[in-house]
């Protein structure tokens, strides 16, 4: 299998580069960044002096989530109001915040706090992915701050985010059994160590003190087996809990018994304390990672989380986009959702690729309707009116598909079997231990029962499994791809057909020179005065250009009146001649109208040519003739243009039949599930690729930063680079091999240990031992297997600390 | 045999201790704040 191991997608000379923010491998070579967003933040570091952050980091920095337009800071306008609304002195306020990956984002955060005036204290905790801002009334600018840290690729929302119950849970009963643990081990080494009934003063005291604390940790760190076991048994299921709890009861029993017979060095109270404690410590390491991944993103409320600023008389209220009727008068800021069809007042420039995949901002008139899932991309606030209520348009469905209820897949069914088949051997090879020694006496019988329920270990599946999953997903997370649901690493293996949306998850969402070379051919007088104009324009083929002409060294004069006509282009009037830079019937009447040409002209004279393309994420071409070498089916579905689908298919070599434009996104969900045998991969990341996301067997985005669909993918990945889907599959199948082996040396120990306690060759204290010993030679494997692989940190800081400052 | 009773005594009030900090330390859901924490010291030398 080619994705066996997922750095071999790189290229050496790639991968011997660090990026010089994350320490990624940058995926292009000469490239000084993995991704525009590390760039941006570097920058942003440098130029801030705040690149104490590397050394805070230790290299343990991750690519930002940077955002390519301004985000609507709409929910945050009536949560401040709420805060200064009483009458205290100081104002509080919670936000959740994601993108916080380490102490170096809270050390960030906190400095930029205390650079920004009127503010009292600033809390973060990473662990949830929250903060607590406290502001003097009045002195505090909150959304310039909010702006100011979201720069770096943070993003804040309104407090949502709570601790699971169930992660409480563990956390809890494991410190519970650790410290009670830590204990009795200690009462014990002085039985190990000769104390005997002889001394009986301390010995009746070291034994009743050991008995009440693994008393403590049975109630505690075993009541969540007893308790799945118990209701295994009500719903008449088998459940691997089952053996645990009865091992668990029969050996404390056992304990109980010697204890009171005045033989507690005969007790295995300390071995029982060790094995609920690291059958706790399984499953909190198996939920650790997920819930931490959770927790990086903020929290999907759903519809309710659209907010829309409603016009009233002369006053702008925020309101849910549900409360909305058709013919409310709207007002779209920068950035702004329009949440359903709206009919503008005034011009605007709207981006409408998280609706239809469409790559560039569109130029509506004043009456024109734009559609809902638009985002305001010009630089000013548009008036509009609501043609339909939020109920109306097509995204409360699009919003609301459910990604959940996949069902369980073979590797869980094969689990569950493998539990069931465990519980019904290990109680079935009890019963025929005591049967077989029972004319030896009933004591013996019941040493020779308890031996081989100890003996038989089920910390493959118990502690071994969630510590391999733990493994992954946390050097799939250092890598920059983070898991949100449990079973995808099981899922993925079977994935035999790979579905990619293009604009936003192919591409960049920017564009690029299809011809960099061009800009070398300028002469220096053109390229200073095509700088002049693009460096003075936020459309992205002014940034395109501006950004490629200051590569080349181009120089920004210090005064130039630049006119910019939407839809058309840039106009400088200088020495009575008229420059424009823009469209080719526009700039220069006599140049051809061509997609994606733009034109530098002099007095209508064409003087210098630039033709755009969509910018392609680093690693695409390789990555998908990868997925085909692997044998996987890759298709291309987009909402974008045929024409424009078919021409970046030729530009990623993906074969005309596998890439489909102009589909809607029902039509996209009709294509999943046509080509699906519960094997599709759908990789994408507009609202108009949620129904796709449901009807996929997987789901992940690049897109992390925007709304709606991280909340509905089992994964999403940090960072431009697309190998990062390479390193997802190669972790999922290095998972399914190590659990393979693991599976295999669970069941070579476990049929040597029922071997020999059926030949009543061993007494439950060497059960009890054999079992610890051999849970912890698996866990040595597990983690030697794949712990093995973990990118040295001191790389990738070294390179960092050498960034210029 | 007096010490030895103080001393189990001490011991298993300690751990008392550790479970009750622990419980609080949920309940306040801090309890995995060590990179905030691990800033701590640092804050006194920035001065921005």
């Amino acid at each position: 299998m080619p994705f066996a191991k997922g750095p071999d997608l790189l290229p050496d000379s790639a991968r011997s580069t660090r990026c010089r923010h994350c320490g990624s491998p940058v995926g292009v070579a000469g490239a000084s960044y993995c991704c525009s967003g590390c760039e941006v933040v570097h920058q942003l570091l440098v130029e801030h002096n705040l690149t104490r952050y590397y050394e805070v980091a230790g290299g343990s920095v991750l690519p930002p989530l940077t955002q390519d337009r301004a985000r609507s800071h709409a929910w945050l306008e009536p949560l401040r109001t709420a805060a200064e609304a009483n009458a205290s002195p100081v104002c509080t306020l919670d936000l959740d915040v994601q993108g916080i990956h380490c102490a170096a984002c809270v050390w960030l955060m906190n400095a930029l706090f205390r650079r920004a005036p009127g503010g009292a204290s600033f809390t973060v905790n990473p662990a949830l992915g929250k903060a607590r801002l406290v502001w003097k009334r009045g002195a505090f600018d909150v959304e310039k701050f909010v702006s100011d840290v979201e720069q770096f690729g943070y993003a804040f929302g309104p407090s949502r985010k709570t601790s699971t119950r169930s992660s409480r849970d563990l956390v809890v009963r494991l410190g519970v059994c650790v410290a009670a643990t830590m204990n009795v081990m200690l009462f014990s080494f002085s039985f190990y160590f000769g104390l005997s009934a002889k001394e009986a003063g301390t010995f009746e005291l070291f034994t009743w003190a050991s008995l009440a604390l693994a008393t403590v940790v049975v109630a505690v760190g075993a009541w969540p087996f007893f308790r799945a076991a118990h209701l295994g048994l009500r719903r008449g299921i088998l459940h691997l809990d089952l053996p645990i709890a009865l091992g668990i009861a029969l050996v404390y029993a056992l304990s109980v018994v010697q204890t009171f017979q005045h033989r507690g060095d005969h007790a295995y109270l300390d071995t029982l304390c060790v094995f609920v404690t690291l059958m706790v410590l399984g499953r909190w390491l198996q939920q650790r990672v997920l819930d931490r991944n959770r927790r990086f993103l903020l929290e999907d409320d759903g519809v309710d989380a659209l907010m829309v600023r409603r016009r009233t008389g002369d006053t702008v209220s925020v309101v849910p986009a549900p409360h909305v009727a058709a013919g409310d008068l709207l007002l779209i800021a920068p950035g702004d959702l329009v949440c359903m069809d709206a009919i503008l007042g005034e011009p605007g420039s709207f981006s409408l690729d998280w609706i239809t995949g469409e790559p560039q901002a569109r130029n509506f008139p004043a009456g024109a309707t734009v559609p809902a899932g638009a985002f305001n991309a010009g630089r000013r606030a548009v008036e509009a009116c609501a043609a339909q209520s939020f109920q109306q348009s097509v995204l409360p469905a699009l919003v609301s598909a459910r990604t959940e209820g996949q069902g369980p897949t073979d590797a869980g069914r094969f689990f569950d079997a493998l539990a069931r088949w465990y519980v019904v051997v290990v109680l079935a090879l009890a019963v025929v231990g005591a049967g077989l020694w029972a004319q030896a006496g009933l004591h013996r019988a019941t040493d020779v029962a308890v031996a081989l329920l100890v003996v038989t270990c089920p910390c493959a599946l118990g502690i071994a499994i969630p510590l391999a999953q733990e493994l992954v997903y946390a050097r799939l997370r250092r890598r920059g791809v983070l898991v949100r649901r449990s079973d995808l690493l099981e899922r993925l293996p079977r994935v035999r057909t790979v579905l990619f949306d293009k604009t936003g998850t192919l591409t960049l969402s920017r564009l690029e020179l299809a011809d960099p070379a061009v800009i070398r051919l300028l002469s220096p007088d053109v390229r200073d005065l095509t700088y002049a104009l693009a460096a003075r324009s936020n459309h992205p083929v002014s940034r395109c250009l501006a950004a490629a002409l200051s590569s080349a060294g181009a120089r920004l004069e210090g005064r130039a009146q630049v006119e910019e006509y939407p839809g058309q282009g840039l106009e400088l009037l200088r020495d009575g001649h008229r420059i424009r830079l823009g469209a080719p019937g526009w700039a220069a009447p006599a140049v051809p109208v061509q997609a994606g040409l733009t034109v530098l002209s002099c007095d209508g004279q064409p003087l210098a040519r630039f033709a755009t393309v969509e910018a392609v994420r680093p690693g695409v071409r390789r990555v998908l003739q990868r997925l085909r070498e692997a044998g996987l089916d890759v298709w291309l579905l987009s909402g974008d243009d045929e024409a424009r689908v078919a021409d970046f298919a030729r530009r990623v070599e993906l074969p005309p039949e596998r890439a489909l434009g102009g589909l809607s996104p029902a039509q996209k969900a009709e294509v999943v599930r046509r080509v699906d045998r519960r094997d599709t991969l759908f990789v994408g990341d507009g609202v108009n690729d949620a129904l796709a996301f449901a009807a996929a067997l997987a789901a992940g985005t690049p897109a992390a930063d925007r709304p709606v669909i991280p909340g509905k993918s089992d994964f999403f990945f940090l960072g431009d680079n697309l190998d990062a889907l390479g390193e997802l599959l190669g972790a999922a199948h290095d998972l399914r091999s190590a659990v393979r082996r693991i599976l295999a040396l669970a069941f070579t120990y476990n049929a040597l240990a029922v071997a020999v306690s059926l030949a009543g060759l061993t007494t439950p204290l060497a059960a009890a031992v054999a079992m610890p010993a051999s849970s912890v030679a698996i866990l040595l494997y597990t983690t030697a297997r794949l712990a093995g692989s973990r990118r040295s940190p001191s790389t990738a800081a070294s390179t960092l600390h050498q960034a210029p400052a | 045999m007096s010490v030895l009773s103080l001393q189990v005594f001490v011991s298993l009030m300690l751990v008392l201790a550790a479970v009750v900090g622990l419980l609080y330390s949920v309940k306040q859901a801090d309890h995995e704040h060590a990179d905030r924490l691990s800033l701590l010291p640092l804050e006194d030398d920035e001065g921005e």
